[in-house]
């Protein structure tokens, strides 16, 4: 696998460009807002550090990072009382504070491989190929996961938008 | 189905995940100065190691130069000593040879006693 030091100016880059995606990513894995914040950070701070190199397709990895270092963040803080997850990961222009819960609390509940496509293909704009090749799955795997994963988020926000009898999503 | 898929991608895509906050690098800052620190340390230290070797290196140089000196030194004091003696044995041929006896014990094989060189010889 080809290997490359990024530059500090390329990480700052892909901070500011997925930097929010892979944080609501981090909520996903199970962190609060602001662990998954600093989680985010750190691998960050380790790629500029040197510590870590990003492979060919750096999302991917980063994507990986994030989770491995929310599940050790977790497996750290498995004795702490549990925060009740009302925080909010997301923003929409019309959506209210009920509906964006929705969406999150069914992307916590998809099993890691649909949520990890769904991340990629959506909020970090990958195409199904691109996150085959990244992730090093066959490409009916990916696409498999993803549509899978469109049909959970489908009946759960269609379900939420029927008894509020409103919503964005799963009309 | 695709056609729901497509609607269900473009309504997820209008939920945008919360602006983070500016990437640290003041942290990285910080973890790199004791670094530093140590690096300037261990310089300091390579630097201080060597003038002291080489300062010590001088003083064993000196040191040498003495003794070599203070070896050379009766040599210095024979020649004095000749001066001195020349001049004795104008003035005083008795204290002359008295010196010159009193020297030759120093700095020739003692022949007297039993335990002299020539004693030992003769004693085989």
């Amino acid at each position: 696998m080809e290997v490359n030091a990024f530059t500090t100016e390329s990480v700052k880059e892909l901070y500011q460009r997925h930097g929010a995606a892979l944080r609501a990513y981090g909520c996903c894995c199970g962190l609060d807002f602001g662990a998954a914040e600093d989680v985010v950070q750190q691998v960050f701070l380790k790629l500029l550090q040197g510590q870590g190199k990003l492979a060919r397709v750096p999302l991917a990895y980063l994507y990986t990072a994030v989770r491995n270092a929310a599940l050790n963040c977790q497996r750290d803080r498995r004795n702490e009382v549990e925060m009740p997850k009302t925080e909010l990961w997301f923003n929409h222009a019309t959506a209210d504070r009920e509906e964006i819960l929705t969406l999150q609390g069914a992307l916590r509940e998809l099993p890691e491989g649909q949520r990890e496509a769904v991340f990629l293909r959506i909020w970090s704009g990958m195409t199904l190929q691109e996150i085959a090749r990244a992730t090093a799955t066959p490409l009916n795997t990916v696409a498999s996961r993803y549509r899978y994963a469109l049909d959970k988020l489908r009946d759960r926000l269609g379900q939420a938008a029927g008894k509020t009898g409103r919503g964005n999503a799963g009309r | 189905m695709q056609e729901d898929n497509k609607e269900l991608e473009q309504d997820l895509s209008e939920f945008q995940p919360r602006a983070v906050r500016p990437l640290e690098l003041g942290s990285i800052a910080r973890v790199a100065w004791p670094r530093r620190l140590a690096a300037a340390a261990t310089v300091l230290l390579a630097a201080g190691a060597w003038l002291w070797h080489a300062g010590h290196g001088r003083k064993l140089e000196q040191e040498t130069t003495k003794s070599t000196t203070r070896k050379e030194s009766p040599t210095v004091d024979w020649k004095t000593n000749t001066i001195v003696l020349t001049k004795m044995a104008i003035e005083d041929p008795k204290q002359f040879e008295e010196q010159l006896d009193e020297e030759s014990r120093r700095v020739l094989p003692d022949l007297r006693g039993q335990q002299s060189t020539l004693g030992v010889f003769a004693n085989d």
